[in-house]
């Protein structure tokens, strides 16, 4: 087999469907964007390169730090776990998840990277961490200057910039939290109600609204680097544990009752009989709904008319 | 005017002073606009002239004109087929210069291909996933295989690894399938007679 001029750049950066990789030729960078079954090549000559362009992104530890308790709360849903697959499931599925954050962590900053020539502005992909960067970097440099040379100044006619920073556009508050608020209330109302009338089919509506209830939060949290409404995100942060715990003895209810009715001939009598949470957790669950919504509220409120 | 440098997360247009940061300072780059940290790496064809020379007009009619715009003045012949070019048609590679059309039939620069190992792991594997759909599975694969073994890989370095996985789990599947259809036709029924 013939030698290959090209030469390893970058590792592939995998996506859904593909990948993309970079590679060195002795004249050329040659990206690679694979579709599995298809592959698609961009040719840049170092003659024609004008620069390349880093720009480290914003940090996402605050997602990722949630993300890992979220992980740590899921694995110790094993500990209500009865049976050896039960157990196991929870322990694997949340150990993943949290060395998935681990690699996402240790791999550190993410970055951009674009390369620019005289007709084009390209991304990058696979140049997604800065520490790739500075390898990427400290291997075409050289060669795009050995093409080139050193520019030794900027050119007299430099390109538009304007001077000073951009003006601050104030970011626009969505409704979100709002809406997670007003979901801890109607929560928590459901919660009494079934406490109240433990017959009655609110329970199991529950398990549908704590699912709903998570998925907000967990979104509200993502979008909270956007908001500047700081004190609010760190209510829906507490309540993300509160979830948790709330969690934690959902789903050992659920298990008990999962297996009680495995056991029983009739099992219909035992659903009607359910209680989700006992009475102790039950009130607890109710009374943390009540006051974040409520603090929640008011203080969204406060922040809009400020 | 050259183009401008932009910041990747703000699109700010980078200042001049920013390009070709040194390291050895403080602090570093910074974007203007979002004071994102940046590296900004600029090389000489920053200040190349983008349009290329500009086609004369003849001044006399003595002179060669171009072979596809006649009323502008020659000013290379192609390398390849000696047509007279003008300056817009004349395309200069490498010390020679080429007209559009045989620019377009010499040059053999590939922008895409097809990997036919990968089509022949999949077509051997994921029908797996469903069992008997790798019945027309296994053989696609082999076929794929077979035709397709030396057809061009990619252009970056690639083992034929995946054509002989795909081998060897078609015809693993197609023995499985054998061993099947033997079995349900020579094990007598289990049963009550």
């Amino acid at each position: 087999m013939a030698k290959s001029i090209y030469r390893r750049l970058t590792r592939r950066r995998r996506a859904l469907f593909g990948y993309s990789q970079l590679w060195a030729a002795p004249d050329h960078l040659l990206l690679v964007q694979s579709s599995r079954f298809v592959e698609n090549y961009q040719r840049f000559a170092f003659a024609d390169v004008q620069a390349i362009v880093v720009t480290e992104r914003r940090d996402r530890l605050v997602a990722q730090i949630s993300i890992a308790l979220a992980a740590i709360l899921w694995s110790a849903a094993a500990l209500a776990m009865q049976g050896w697959f039960g157990r196991g499931f929870f322990l694997i599925t949340g150990a993943l998840a949290v060395a998935a954050v681990a690699v996402d962590i240790l791999r550190g900053p993410r970055c951009r990277c674009h390369l620019y020539t005289a007709v084009s502005r390209e991304l990058l992909a696979p140049v997604d961490r800065v520490r790739t960067a500075k390898r990427f970097l400290a291997e075409i440099r050289p060669a795009v200057e050995a093409a080139q040379g050193r520019l030794e100044q900027a050119p007299v006619e430099t390109p538009f910039t304007p001077a000073g920073a951009p003006p601050e556009i104030p970011a626009a508050h969505g409704y979100l939290p709002e809406l997670v608020f007003v979901l801890f209330l109607i929560d928590a109302a459901l919660l009494l109600a079934s406490l109240r009338f433990p017959r009655s089919p609110v329970a199991g509506a529950l398990p549908t609204t704590f699912f709903a209830e998570i998925v907000l939060v967990i979104v509200a949290l993502l979008r909270a680097g956007r908001e500047s409404r700081r004190v609010i995100y760190a209510v829906i942060a507490a309540a993300l544990v509160c979830i948790g715990w709330d969690g934690f003895h959902l789903g050992r209810s659920l298990i008990a009752l999962s297996l009680e009715s495995a056991r029983r001939p009739h099992p219909e009598a035992l659903m009607t009989a359910w209680e989700p949470l006992a009475h102790g957790e039950a009130i607890f669950a109710v009374a943390w709904r009540i006051a974040a919504g409520t603090v929640g509220l008011v203080m969204a409120y406060l922040s809009r008319i400020a | 005017m050259t183009q401008a440098i932009c910041c990747g997360e703000c699109s700010w247009p980078v200042p001049a002073e920013l390009w070709n940061w040194d390291g050895n300072r403080e602090e570093g780059a910074h974007c203007p606009g979002c004071r994102a940290p940046l590296d900004v790496s600029v090389f000489p064809a920053i200040s190349r002239a983008r349009a290329g020379p500009l086609p004369q007009a003849l001044e006399a009619e003595s002179e060669a004109s171009c072979f596809y715009h006649t009323e502008s003045r020659a000013v290379a012949p192609c390398d390849q087929c000696g047509r007279f070019l003008c300056g817009l048609c004349d395309i200069e590679m490498d010390g020679k210069h080429f007209c559009p059309a045989c620019f377009n039939r010499s040059a053999h620069v590939e922008t895409r291909r097809t990997l036919y190992d990968s089509i022949a792991l999949a077509l051997a594997t994921f029908p797996l996933a469903l069992f008997w759909p790798a019945i027309f599975g296994a053989p696609a694969a082999l076929y794929v295989v077979i035709r397709r073994w030396n057809a061009p890989l990619s252009i970056v370095p690639r083992t034929r690894v995946r054509f002989y996985l795909a081998a060897l789990f078609a015809l693993a599947e197609l023995a499985g399938a054998g061993f099947l259809i033997w079995a349900f036709v020579r094990v007598p029924r289990l049963g009550p007679s």
